[in-house]
Formats: structure tokens, C-alpha cells, sequence
């Protein structure tokens, strides 16, 4: 059995104003580092929430519950300075859409530079070699650019090139790939993989999109509703035997059954 | 941005003006023939001298004339020109000592005339004083106070603003009472009260601190409220998000990913502001609670000027009105300028150069 890097248990998320509304529910799964995790799910089915309360960032309206331990550590019971230097060290986020996710004022490499100084690290030579990591051949222009002169991909790239840079053990990849196309999409898949292998990084890839998943995930959670539906090996789900709301979705992805 | 300031022909000539008044400041000790102590009661109400460069139908280079004191039939005090007595103006003229700067010594002045001889390009005030000389001096204390208020205001404005938007909630409650708090006093009145709070033993530079804290606890307010609104929408932005999930503070967030944003309103509001500020300082000084004689601030020589008779006989004595007035207009128009250069959806008018070539497609043209 793989050293766990991630385990939730039993976590909860309501609204404050309407405590009897669930976002999520009793929601509990485990990560085993250096997998690639997926959480599937549809619109509104808690995913992006889920990411959002692993890293304590959950709108002030939601209260949540529940214990989430990283690397063994509890992080529900830290103080906010703790929180605040595990974000980005401990656990980081890349966005679906980097256009809003990058401060459009402010080039890409300074962006990564300011959060290697936030977490105390020296950046130097460390932005360049971060972005041919992401697989950016030019890194000195991409540095150099702002965030609406590079195209789609690139951007994409910059922005994972962000998440890992302080050498994150989680990464939460929030619909990546979804507003890129299929060319791209199998890039950015392809640099999951590497950075995997190279940095044995953990990924927790949120996606609607099973094609992605089943490329990609090693275990799959399914999400609908705020609960958990399903929670197998990424091979099982696409098994014969697929039920109810999986049944549905693979069939809707219009994927066949392996 | 620069283009239109090249564009925009006023504000490129506001900028020169305003660039012009602050050098003369700056410079004031080397460019006034007289020091901000100098008088000279024999020339009590002196009209501006004429500078002659005419002697003998021939050129004689600049001069003024001696001036002798009469009275005329009314029993006021007239000036008329000694044309026996001729003095050169002279450049970069030995005169009263000064130390440059407080570093500087030296004696040297741009222009002037040899001693018995006086020169008033704006003519004199009460006591002879030559009033080119303290608007020049006075520039110091009415162009910097403004940008000094301004600087200070903003950055309270901006950090309060900054604070309650960003965090919102019981923060923001505080702060924005807080706010209406200062804005619900009267302006004047809060200026004169905070003023005659001030010891009336201070000395001029102590005095002039205290104002620039004053007007400047006076004009935070409002631009605290805006910015406030302004960091409430751009906190909801995702790179805010995802700075925070980035791991930075709150403080850097505040710092880097929301007030930048707010630069392009907060630069053409802080121009737009500096005239207040100036006109505050006016009018402090105006009722003699501002700078006090023998330091000059237009605003104090102004004062001089709230008798109508003086006004009548020696309307010269309003210049530093003029200048008061040319100040206010240039920070304005160029606040203007750049409010519409740093706001995308200002529309402005575009010149004719810019427009673009319409091929007239009822002559042969096939139309689209």
C-alpha cells in the first residue's frame, strides 16, 4: 500500500445562511502521492468547491466540516499563517482559465516570481527553469510577456508553470483543460504525466470531462450533487458493469465502455 | 497614454506651465532680486517700475528709473519716475547672501538693480516688499502643499479604502464610519477648528507641517469610500483567488494584485484634488491662521488684499490671485488629460488625421 497524501474524511460544506443545504457531502476519499486523482463530475456538483476547501479558501458564506490531512498533518486545525504557508508550498491550484487567473497588469514571470519571494525562496534563474519544465521553449519571452500577449496554450502552461513553482505535494488542477482544444488538451495531458514522473508530483485533476480522466486519472471519485457516487480505479469505471449516473455519463461523453 | 498628452495641446501647455512654477520655486532664492525678509517702507504701495531699454533715442540695454514720492490731490501716496537717476538692471548680480537649499551659500541673484535703486516687476506691497520676489518664495509653500496633502491623503485613502474593501465585513463597518465620521463635518469649519487646536508657538516650518497634516486628514475621507468600492468588485476577481491560493498574504494581495488597479482613477483624482488643497491653504492663510509674515504663501498675500481701497490703488496687489488661479486651472486640465488617457471608455474626440479613409462606394464602388 502507497503512502497516502491526502485524506479527507466525512468533509461537509453548507451554506451559513441556509445550514441545511449541502454542497457538499460527507464527502471522504484518500490520495496516494504521486497518483493522478480525478474528480468528475457536472456543473454545480460540488468540484470546484471540494478544491477550494482543501485549500481553506472557501467563500465566506460556507462553513465546512470534517477533517482534511495533508502529508499527516490536519489542516483544519491550523491557524491562518499556517494555512496561508501551506497554499501554494503544501497544496497549490492551477485555474481553468488563466486569462483571469494571471493579474493582467503584471508580466507572467514577475507573477511567478512574487509567489517564489512569498514562500521565502530565491527566484533568479528558477522562473526560467520553471517554464521549460512546463514544456515553454522560450522562456525568457514568455517571462518577459503579459498574460494577454500569449497564446491559449502557452498561457495554460505559464499558469501550471505558477502552481507547481514552489514545489507544491498536491497540485489541484481545476478544469484545465477545458477551455483549450483537443490539440492542446493532449499536451497539457502529456505534461501531467512528465511533470509526474519527473517531480513526482500528485495531481488532483477536476474535470467534466471523462475523456481527460480516463487518459490521465489513476483513481476517479464521482461527484454529483455534493455526494460521492462512485470511487474506484479510473479502469473499473469504465468497466461493463458501470451504474446509474456513471452509466449515464460515459454515455453521454459518448465514450464506449472498455 | 503619451499620445495623448501629445494630442491634447492644453494639457502638453498646462504641464509646461506647472513645470515652470515649480522650477521657479525650487529656484526662488536665485531667481527673487529680493530675499522673503527684504523691505523697504519708503515704498509702501510702489506701482510696478517700468524697465526701459531706450535712453537718448538709443539702446541702453534694460533700466529702471529712480522713484520719488509724492502726493497727489487727494492726499494718497503717488510714485513718480526720477529721470535723473538711472539704474541698470544687472544679471547674476551680487546682492543679499542666501544659502541655496540650506546647503548652498551664496549672493548671486538672476537679476537686479545696484543698491539705492529697487526693482518691482509686480510691483510692492504694505511695506515695500517686492511682490515678484514672494510669489516666487510663496510658490513653495502653496505648489508643495498640495502635493504633499495629496501624497499623504492618498496613502491613507488608499490603505483604508484598500483595507475595507478588500476584507469587507466588521473591518469595512469600522473603517466607513469612521469615514463618514470625518466627512460629516464641514470642511472649513473642521480646517479651523483642527487649526486652532495647532500651539500658536509654532515656528513657520512646524506651522507648515501642521497645515499639510490638516488638509490632509480632511481629504482621505472621500477617497477612502471610493476605493473602497472599487477593491469590493476587484476582490471577486479570479487572480485574486488565485493569488490567494498562491499562498500570499493578504497584505501583498492589497499591495500588488488590487491597488495597481485602482492607479489609473487614484493618479487623475489626486490631480483633479491638489487645487483644493491649494485653495485650502489660500484660504487658511487668507484669514491669517496659514503661513505668518514675514514667510510669504499666496494665500497670506492675499490678505493684504481683503481691503477694497488698497485693491483700488494698488491692484497689484492681487497678482498672487493670478497665479493662484493659473495653478488651479493647469492641474485641472491636466487632471483631465489624464483621466481620459488612463480611462479606456472615455471616448475622445478623435482628429481628423486619425480618422479613417472612407472610400466613397457610390462611385463605382461595389458596396458590401
Amino acid at each position: 500500500m502507497k503512502e497516502k497524501i491526502l485524506t479527507i474524511s466525512d468533509l461537509s460544506v453548507r451554506l451559513r445562511a441556509a445550514p441545511h443545504t449541502a454542497i457538499l457531502h460527507n464527502v471522504s476519499l484518500d490520495i496516494e502521492r504521486g497518483s493522478i486523482f480525478g474528480v468528475v463530475g457536472g456543473s454545480g456538483s460540488g468540484k470546484t468547491t471540494l478544491g477550494l476547501a482543501l485549500l481553506g479558501l472557501l467563500p465566506g458564506a460556507m462553513a465546512s466540516s470534517g477533517k482534511i490531512i495533508v502529508a499527516g498533518k490536519d489542516i483544519t486545525a491550523l491557524s491562518s499563517e499556517e494555512k496561508r504557508a501551506l497554499r501554494g508550498a503544501g497544496i497549490s491550484m492551477a485555474f481553468q482559465e488563466p486569462l483571469s487567473a494571471f493579474d493582467p497588469v503584471f508580466t507572467v514571470g514577475y507573477q511567478i516570481k512574487e509567489m517564489l519571494e512569498a514562500h521565502q525562496m530565491s527566484a533568479g534563474a528558477r522562473v526560467h527553469e520553471l517554464l521549460s519544465l512546463c514544456g515553454i521553449k522560450d522562456p525568457g519571452r514568455v517571462a518577459a510577456s503579459y498574460p494577454h500577449e500569449l497564446s491559449g496554450g502557452l498561457r495554460q502552461r505559464a499558469m501550471i508553470a505558477l502552481a507547481i513553482a514552489c514545489q507544491p505535494k498536491l497540485l489541484i488542477a481545476d478544469e484545465v483543460t477545458s477551455s483549450l482544444d483537443v490539440m492542446l488538451q493532449a499536451e497539457i495531458m502529456e505534461l501531467f504525466r512528465s511533470l509526474r514522473k519527473n517531480l513526482g508530483l500528485t495531481i488532483m485533476l477536476i474535470s467534466h470531462d471523462l475523456g481527460v480522466i480516463k487518459h490521465l486519472a489513476d483513481d476517479v471519485v464521482i461527484l454529483r450533487q455534493g455526494r460521492v457516487i462512485e470511487k474506484s480505479p479510473c479502469a473499473d469505471i469504465f468497466k461493463e458493469n458501470a451504474q446509474g449516473y456513471t452509466k449515464e455519463l460515459i454515455r453521454a461523453a459518448g465514450l464506449t465502455c472498455c | 497614454m503619451r499620445n495623448l498628452f501629445n494630442t491634447n495641446r492644453w494639457a502638453m501647455i498646462s504641464l509646461w506651465v506647472l513645470g515652470l512654477l515649480y522650477a521657479a520655486a525650487l529656484f526662488a532664492d536665485i531667481l527673487a532680486p529680493y530675499s522673503i525678509r527684504d523691505e523697504a517702507r519708503d515704498y509702501s504701495y510702489c506701482p510696478p517700475s517700468a524697465v526701459h531699454v531706450m535712453y537718448g533715442g538709443k539702446f541702453a540695454g534694460p533700466f529702471v528709473y529712480g522713484t520719488r514720492l509724492t502726493f497727489n490731490e487727494y492726499h494718497a501716496r503717488i510714485y513718480i519716475e526720477d529721470r535723473g537717476v538711472r539704474y541698470p538692471v544687472r544679471f547674476w548680480i551680487k546682492a543679499e547672501p542666501y544659502r541655496f537649499l540650506g546647503i548652498l551659500s551664496s549672493d548671486r541673484h538672476v537679476f537686479g538693480v545696484e543698491a539705492p535703486g529697487r526693482v518691482y516687476l509686480f510691483g510692492a506691497d504694505s511695506r515695500g516688499r517686492d511682490v515678484f520676489s514672494r510669489i516666487i518664495h510663496g510658490g513653495r509653500v502653496s505648489l508643495t502643499i498640495g502635493l504633499l496633502g495629496v501624497i499623504i491623503s492618498f496613502t491613507i485613502g488608499l490603505l483604508v479604502g484598500g483595507a475595507a474593501g478588500y476584507f469587507g465585513g466588521r473591518v469595512d463597518q469600522v473603517l466607513m464610519r469612521v469615514c463618514e465620521m470625518v466627512m460629516m463635518v464641514p470642511g472649513f469649519y473642521l480646517l479651523l477648528a483642527l487649526r486652532a487646536a495647532v500651539p500658536d508657538t509654532f515656528n513657520s516650518m512646524q506651522v507648515y507641517c501642521s497645515i499639510v497634516v490638516i488638509l490632509s486628514f480632511i481629504g482621505w475621507a472621500g477617497l477612502a469610500r471610493i476605493i473602497r468600492g472599487m477593491c469590493l468588485s476587484l476582490r471577486e476577481r479570479e487572480y485574486v483567488l488565485a493569488a490567494r491560493t498562491m499562498g500570499l498574504s493578504h497584505a501583498m494581495i492589497i499591495r500588488r494584485h488590487i491597488l495597481p488597479h485602482t492607479v489609473s482613477y487614484s493618479l487623475a483624482a489626486a490631480m483633479l484634488s491638489i487645487p483644493g488643497y491649494i485653495l485650502s491653504e489660500s484660504a487658511l492663510s487668507l484669514i491669517g491662521l496659514g503661513i505668518q509674515d514675514p514667510y510669504a504663501s499666496w494665500g497670506n498675500m492675499l490678505s493684504e488684499a481683503m481691503n477694497i481701497v488698497r485693491i483700488q490703488f494698488a491692484p497689484w496687489i492681487l497678482t498672487p490671485a493670478f497665479f493662484i488661479f493659473l495653478t488651479v486651472m493647469c492641474f485641472n486640465i491636466l487632471g483631465d488629460a489624464l483621466r481620459d488617457a488612463l480611462d479606456p471608455t472615455t471616448e475622445t474626440a478623435i482628429t481628423p488625421e486619425a480618422m479613417p479613409v472612407v472610400e466613397d462606394s457610390s462611385r463605382g464602388g461595389v458596396a458590401a
